[in-house]
């Protein structure tokens, strides 16, 4: 199974770079325009614009166009479920460990 | 972060902590990650080999976590990748967990890393990851 197949792998894939997590931070404050986004990093409109395009297809962004002006925001859904994966996994672990630390001491 | 690290001192050494980890008769008498009780447990110890762990909750339907050993060094390390064959974490891929079990003087530390296994995840592990994914965690609760 390729690892881009996994939509949890591709939303980990496309943030894996600086860019794209500084892109990430600031439109956790809220929707923003695509030039807005590009200003404060010092890349040409297509090099954001290209960035966007990862985070749009792992499904971490949406892109809106409203008159001649594309907007961005975040979509909680794939986030959501990224930390959701760690948090299951660390509550089970947690608890695992636990019950094999008490299970294990007994033995001996 | 992109991992779950989550250690623990135990009373016991290495040898038999590595037993109780890796040995169904052992793992059936402590798996109880959420609550289920294991249904199962299928454990073939040696590099490549699988494994397959069934679980229950109050419901009644198994899920069911399976994959294959990569690294055996017993009584201080192994690993084997992570991956859910149904229930509510299928489809999110695969993962690989990694055991050891250090003498310490008061018996063993046994840590456990679960991290995503995309090389692009791996990537990941750069400083600032941590930072934004907790960041996201706050965003994602929002915008759900």
């Amino acid at each position: 199974v390729p690892a881009v197949a996994d939509p949890l792998d591709a939303a980990f894939a496309a943030l894996s770079s600086p860019v794209r997590r500084d892109l990430v931070a600031r439109l956790s404050g809220g929707e923003q325009s695509v030039s807005a986004l590009a200003e404060p990093l010092g890349i040409t409109l297509q090099g954001v614009s290209q960035h966007l395009q990862v985070l749009q297809d792992a499904g971490l962004v949406a892109r809106e166009k409203r008159g001649r002006t594309s907007y961005c925001r975040l979509v909680g859904t794939r986030l959501g479920e990224a930390s959701a994966w760690l948090d299951h996994h660390r509550r089970a672990w947690e608890r695992s460990l636990e019950l094999f630390g008490d299970y294990v001491e007994g033995l001996e | 972060v992109s991992d779950v690290v989550i250690e623990r001192v135990v009373a016991a050494a290495p040898e038999l902590a590595f037993r109780a980890w890796t040995e169904p008769e052992h793992v059936r008498r402590w798996w109880r990650p959420h609550g289920m009780g294991p249904t199962s447990v299928e454990i073939d110890l040696r590099p490549g080999g699988r494994y397959r762990i069934g679980m229950a909750g109050g419901d009644g339907e198994a899920v069911y976590v399976g994959g294959a050993f990569r690294e055996l060094d017993p009584p201080h390390r192994l690993s084997y990748t992570w991956r859910w064959e149904n229930g509510e974490l299928a489809g999110t891929g695969e993962s690989l967990v990694t055991v050891e079990f250090r003498a310490v003087p008061a018996g063993s530390r046994v840590t456990i890393r679960h991290e995503l296994l995309a090389d692009a995840a791996r990537g990941a592990h750069e400083q600032g990851w941590s930072d934004c994914l907790d960041a996201l965690g706050g965003v994602a609760a929002h915008a759900a």
